[in-house]
């Protein structure tokens, strides 16, 4: 008997085809259409993003930069302008990206009426350790486009996804870095099939062009330099100092870090019974941050910062010395934390 | 529009088991309708925390430092998110005929971001396209009104506990507060005339939002109106789906007798059941009777548009006579707003651009599609336009993070369009701890407004509901601060007026 | 009317199942009445479970809320889930505010290592549980910030509650949770290891702070000037055995020494009242339409207040705080069993036993890493339960979920109405095989719905009329159960309104 329900219930695969073939003609019109509205910049490279070819019609990248050859990934050097869409030298490349729903890139071999969904991983903010702003940012864009659709080739606005260079590091050198986007497409149903998933990855990477790695032209001085080599790469993170989460009550985002740190006494008890302050202007030994990311503490003052993670390197430790022992200026360069 | 030109469509569908309860509680609830003069109250939402800063802004200094403090923290440059004052998508100007767009406090003049103009790349771009024109050609037209400052005094910066206080009205975690919504309680409250199978109010989202809480009557939410249907098996039985809708039907109807959790359980069915035979055909009639308008929402495929055509479908079906449809009340979401990254200024593939757009171009034609339905409906709906916080004054790379009080909107045909409560100060010196503009300001003369008094005002002026049904001040709401009565950061008896002149902020 | 010594009839024993797990297990009712069991030996069996060490994990609320539900199908011991989800409730800890995965995680294996045992062990467990210290704010109370959220739930909530059953005031409001926040001065959490911490710089003492007077609880106050819980004037002292990280401790057993005016436990009593409200019935309108705003509510008869003390009394739980105990009494009760003769006295299911109840009872398996309900849906357990109103792990307030008519407005019956219909049409993997549910010699449309309504519970709750409406859906011929379509389509569909039906969303 179960065979017979099988039957009924799974219609004949050859019902999905003709409707789809049918109507080729009307949705290359509108297909043609849509890109003539939407053709103010340049449409740049498609990437499928890896999966099976009948599925990848659900969504694909579109990108300003050409991919490597037949993959799933874009290096990039900082200020390249085929790639980079700042197009200056200033420490990170800023990726174009769009994501199209019912992508008419490979529509022969395509199984999927129409999109119901498109999710960005990591884009929630809810304490995953690995949230990442700019994925919010394209999942915004993705409920734009107003899902569930059928509308062919229905791209978002351009996202800039930016990945950021690390450092400069000892003797200005800049580490490259790379962000992985991964999106989950789901189709509306196919009758008798049922939804198909299409799992797309797009890589970008980030190079440091020759001899860009230098303070002063990337960082307006040297809180801004600390800002945004340590605090936001290490600090100002989901489910940690940011502001959802505001973890000690600390906050270390920009417009925020330096008046919750400068002259704030530290929550810890131990530290608050010592008289340190997050950053006692002037005196290092006082100061629970530099202590707190240097490993210098003893019973009762909790973990070495970033917790759980890779320490600062001694040369970010020794700029934070640097700054608060010159009275931790909102502005300014401090001598030997320009170079 | 043509009372039984409705009725003679929708016959048959209107008729069945639920009559009974239905012209039971049909007088009362005419009744409480009319009371408030049939007018409609949709809270549209800006959720995940709108830019406030960037919403409202400052072109000039008056006679303080607003630009020149907005400059300091708006960026200009890549990534920046400063607003220019001229050139190309520079703000739109509130000082227009007739109408006077500066801060009360300073004198500044004011801008709206140029989103706001609803332009919409690729769909709403000529004069002659639907939304055309955005919020700014309704606050042009003297329909909006622009609530400044609005909060409430002790952010945490958390989403939850900021949308928690602007659903319960409840900043204070007063237990009598903590589980019903402000328009919860306006639609339980004693004498509202609604009865358990009543559905006064309408959510456009999967489920009854916050501020909706109560337990007396019903509130129904859906995606769309024609999703008030029995959820069904395969299209192969759709012979048996009436079949089982009947029988289903008929068993929640045998409840009506029965004692305790049945007789609930029968009124909740048949509510839903009303929303089933109601919602649906309503949708049926506004798609075939201003089919030019609903392709209006289609060309403009914008999500917020898209929820506020079920709003609109639903207000034409009661203005043309479907009194069975009472949803006078509804909630629509527009999300995004989180913008921490990749906000974008005045650039029209902007991430907050995009989402201003939306907001403008949806308003701008749900507005022109109730105008155009007649019998001045479009002055007897309200909209007030709100978010659980602002963004933090500095602006960080490309985006903002989490902040304090923003301005809010209330648009409609019988709103005295204008400004009312000040800009908040947003001079670094003068900011909290947290990078954010405060609730209270010691000496200065920036008076934030509570969003309680926003809320009391449209009880009072629009709904003809007492505040103090809703917001209970004999639990101690309206004590906000412990200072001296004038240093209190509330309005009198909730009476919001337009700084200009001191008109109310609805016309009589 | 019965007692312990009463045996359970197929009724009696589908009624404890059913409400002390998800779903009555016929196999087991079988056993019980080929034994001759009564109600007493039967309580015994079900209260005398090993508590399990399940922990839900998971990297967001959904997969932690899912991990559970998939656990609560598959448990042992319904019991011991029932009484987590109750207590639960009762200490009710919101994901959102607390947003750490693990300590909400950890915060639910205490609950379950610890539900039937005492009741004074589980308050003090609960007062340095990390999650609820952030949720109440235990982690912001310092000497110089005292807070006293913590310390008036724990009485308005977690213990005495804010009045007796006759509506005195069991505290003072402007003192003792003031008070609490004193003794719990001091308390945090360490961030390294994720556990509760006493820091003795934060805490606060007499000698430091002279103007906030003596650390007593439940003085008098302008209100009560022979004081509190009958304590007099003066109150108890919560440093009477010095001053540190003990008094945490001392004021648990202070509160739980708390005495109603006629001399018995205030906190075993409200938590008898809670648990009978729980397993029996709560508020309800009864059959002259007059409102009983809960157990033993000041309008309800007298015969609920005397069922609560005759449990407290017979289980010792004023003096021994044994929840298993407590439980035990109840279950062999009159007031238990009171809703199969009076159907007033029914009680909403709360949408998670619904659920899981179902997917039990038919069979079916949520699929994949986002735990889908097969079927035309094909939505994840947490968006059904997320429309139905009880996202687990992340009850709406500190006051819990709100039981009873609360759980059935138009949008959650809308939404058991889809959940039902994603399981009435779930013919893929995984989904119910209703071919295997009934048997297909049944040839009457009458005797199709009996075992239909038999497998599901509702039998003997529906009327005449209501089950003339299922026959009259099967049609009025013999029904051929060996016909695949009118097992595809009518004794899928009936299947269908008997999970929608008002009877099934009862219990």
């Amino acid at each position: 008997m179960a065979a017979c329900l099988q039957n009924l219930t799974v219609a004949p695969r050859v019902g999905v085809r003709p409707g789809w073939a049918g109507e080729r003609g009307t949705r290359a019109f509108v297909a043609a259409a849509v890109a003539l509205l939407a053709a103010f910049p340049a449409f740049g490279a498609d990437v499928p993003g890896g999966g099976p070819k009948s599925r990848d019609c659900v969504s694909i990248f579109r990108t300003d930069a050409t991919p490597t050859s037949g993959g799933s990934s874009i290096r990039c050097r900082d200020g390249d302008p085929a790639c980079d869409a700042d197009g200056e030298v200033n420490g990170a490349c800023a990726f174009s990206v769009r994501v199209c729903a019912n992508s008419t890139r490979d529509a022969s071999s395509c199984l999927s009426p129409g999109v119901e969904e498109i999710a960005v991983a990591h884009a929630l903010d809810d304490g995953d350790p690995l949230f990442d702003p700019d994925f919010q940012a394209l999942q915004t864009r993705i409920e734009g486009l107003d899902l569930p659709s059928t509308s062919q080739d229905a791209c978002t606005t351009a996202s800039r996804i930016v990945v950021r260079l690390e450092g400069p590091l000892a003797g200005n050198r800049c580490r490259g870095d790379r962000k992985t986007i991964r999106t989950r497409a789901v189709s509306l149903p196919i009758p008798g099939i049922g939804r198909i998933e299409d799992a797309d990855v797009l890589r970008l990477s980030c190079a440091p062009a020759a001899d860009s790695c230098v303070p002063t032209t990337l960082f307006d001085g040297t809180l801004d330099r600390i800002q945004k080599q340590v605090f936001d790469r290490s600090c100002a993170l989901s489910g940690c100092h940011d502001s959802q989460t505001r973890m000690a009550g600390l906050l270390l985002e920009v417009g925020a870090s330096w008046s919750n740190l400068v002259g704030v006494m530290s929550t810890n008890s131990v530290a608050a019974d010592l008289g340190w302050q997050r950053v006692t202007p002037a005196d290092g030994a006082a100061s629970f941050l530099l202590r707190k990311v240097s490993g210098d503490l003893g019973a009762g003052l909790g973990e070495r910062m970033p917790y759980r993670r890779k320490a600062l390197s001694s040369r970010l430790v020794e700029i934070l010395r640097l700054w608060i022992e010159a009275g931790a200026p909102a502005s300014g360069w401090v001598p030997g934390t320009e170079d | 529009m043509d009372r039984r030109r409705f009725l003679s469509r929708t016959a048959g569908l209107t008729a069945g088991a639920l009559l009974g309860p239905g012209l039971f509680s049909h007088r009362l609830v005419r009744g409480a309708l009319a009371a408030q003069g049939d007018r409609y109250l949709v809270s549209l939402v800006l959720d995940g925390g709108n830019d406030g800063l960037n919403t409202i802004v400052p072109m000039d200094d008056g006679a303080g430092s607003l630009r020149s403090d907005y400059e300091v923290a708006r960026l200009a440059g890549s990534g920046g998110l400063r607003l220019p004052v001229a050139g190309t998508n520079a703000l739109l100007p509130l000082s227009v005929a007739g109408l006077s767009g500066r801060d009360p406090n300073t004198g500044a003049e004011l801008g709206m971001h140029p989103g706001l103009g609803g332009f919409v790349p690729g769909a709403v771009e000529a004069s002659g396209d639907p939304g055309h024109g955005g919020l700014h050609a309704l606050w042009t037209a003297g329909k909006v009104a622009v609530v400044q400052g609005c909060g409430f005094p002790d952010y945490n910066l958390s989403h939850d506990e900021a949308r928690r206080v602007f659903h319960t009205a409840n900043p204070r975690g007063l237990a009598s507060l903590a589980t019903t919504g402000w328009l919860g309680r306006t639609l339980a409250r004693p004498g509202a005339g609604f009865g358990a199978t009543d559905v006064p109010a309408l959510n456009l989202r999967d489920s009854v939002a916050g501020e909706f809480r109560q337990h007396a009557t019903s509130v129904a939410a859906a995606r769309r109106l024609s999703d008030f249907t029995m959820p069904r098996d395969v299209s192969a039985y759709s012979s048996d789906h009436a079949a089982k809708l009947a029988a289903i039907q008929a068993l929640y109807a045998a409840q009506s007798s029965r004692p305790g959790p049945w007789r609930e359980l029968g009124d909740a069915g048949t509510a839903t059941f009303r929303c089933m035979d109601v919602f649906p055909a309503a949708s049926r009639l506004y798609l075939s009777d201003r089919s030019a308008w609903s392709a209006g929402y289609d060309k403009m495929a914008l999500g917020t548009g898209r929820d506020l055509r079920e709003v609109a479908k639903a207000i034409y079906a009661r203005e043309s006579g479907d009194e069975q449809v009472q949803a006078f009340a509804f909630r629509v979401d527009n999300g995004g707003y989180d913008t921490h990254s990749d906000q974008g200024g005045a650039d029209p593939a902007g991430q907050h651009w995009a989402l201003h757009a939306e907001l403008g171009a949806s308003l701008k034609h749900f507005f022109d599609d109730l105008a155009d339905m007649g019998g001045g409906v479009d002055r007897r709906v309200a909209v007030v336009v709100w978010s659980e916080f602002s963004r933090r004054v500095r602006q960080n790379e490309t985006g903002t993070d989490h902040g304090s009080q923003g301005p809010m909107f209330v648009i409609g045909g019988g709103v005295n369009g204008g400004v009312y409560g000040n800009h908040p100060n947003v001079a670094a010196s003068d900011l909290g701890s947290d990078g954010n503009t405060r609730y209270r300001q010691g000496s200065h003369d920036f008076r934030s407004t509570d969003v309680r008094d926003v809320y009391g005002t449209l009880l009072v002026q629009w709904l003809g509901v007492p505040a103090s049904a809703v917001l209970d001040p004999a639990a101690g709401i309206l004590r906000l601060d412990d200072g001296p009565a004038d240093a209190r950061w509330t309005v009198a008896d909730f009476d919001l007026r337009r700084a200009s002149d001191g008109a109310p902020l609805f016309a009589a | 009317m019965g007692g312990e010594a009463t045996l359970l009839d197929r009724r009696a024993a589908r009624h404890l199942l059913r409400r002390t797990g998800f779903g009555a297990s016929e196999r087991v009712v079988d056993r019980w009445l080929r034994l001759g069991t009564t109600r007493g030996q039967a309580a015994d069996e079900l209260v005398s479970f090993t508590p399990s060490g399940f922990k839900p994990g998971g990297r967001s609320l959904s997969e932690l809320h899912n991990n559970w539900v998939k656990y609560l199908v598959k448990a042992r011991s319904g019991l011991n889930e029932k009484l987590v989800l109750f207590w639960h409730d009762h200490f009710a800890t919101s994901f959102g505010k607390v947003g750490d995965e693990l300590l909400v995680g950890r915060q639910n294996q205490m609950l379950r290592k610890a539900c039937r045992g005492s009741m004074v062990d589980l308050v003090k467990a609960v007062n340095r549980d990390p999650a609820m210290m952030i949720f109440l704010d235990t982690v912001k109370n310092s000497k110089v910030e005292p807070n006293e959220n913590y310390g008036r739930e724990m009485l308005e909530l977690f213990t005495i509650g804010t009045t007796d059953l006759d509506g005195r005031r069991n505290y003072s409001d402007q003192k003792d949770p003031a008070a609490i926040a004193r003794a719990f001065s001091g308390w945090g959490i360490d961030r390294a290891s994720g556990a509760a911490v006493f820091r003795d710089s934060r805490h606060d003492t007499q000698a430091a702070y002279p103007g906030r007077g003596p650390k007593v609880l439940f003085a008098a106050d302008d209100a009560s000037p022979q004081g509190y819980g009958g304590f007099g004037p003066s109150g108890a002292s919560f440093a009477d055995l010095g001053e540190g990280a003990q008094e945490i401790d001392r004021v648990t057993e202070i509160v739980f020494a708390h005495r109603d005016g006629d001399g018995v436990s205030t906190v075993a009593r409200r938590t008898a009242k809670r648990l009978f409200e729980f397993f029996a019935y709560g508020a309800y309108r009864d059959a002259s339409g007059v409102d009983r705003g809960g157990f033993a509510s000041p309008e309800a008869g007298s015969e609920e207040r005397t069922a609560i003390d005759q449990v407290v009394s017979a289980s010792g739980f004023a003096t021994g705080w044994n929840v298993g105990a407590l439980v035990r009494e109840i279950l062999v009760h009159d007031a238990f069993y009171a809703s199969l003769a009076d159907p007033a006295r029914k009680s909403v299911k709360w949408p998670v036993d619904f659920v899981v109840a179902t997917l039990k009872v038919l069979g079916v398996k949520l699929m994949g890493r986002e735990s889908r309900v097969p079927g035309l849906g094909d939505r994840s357990v947490y968006t059904h339960l997320s429309n139905m109103g009880q996202v687990v792990l992340n009850p709406p307030s500190v006051f819990g979920w709100e039981w009873e008519g609360a759980w059935v407005g138009s949008q959650s019956l809308l939404a058991r109405f889809g959940f039902a219909r994603d399981v009435y049409t779930a013919r893929s993997t995984g989904g119910m095989r209703p071919e295997k549910l009934v048997a297909a010699s049944l040839v009457q449309p009458g005797d199709v719905v009996d075992a239909v309504t038999d497998l599901l519970g509702v039998r003997d709750d529906l009327s005449a009329a209501e089950r003339s409406v299922l026959v009259g859906y099967l049609g009025t011929g013999p029904v051929n159960l060996l016909d695949p379509v009118t097992v595809d389509k009518k004794l899928r569909g009936l299947f269908g309104l008997v999970l929608q039906s008002p009877a099934y969303q009862l219990h």
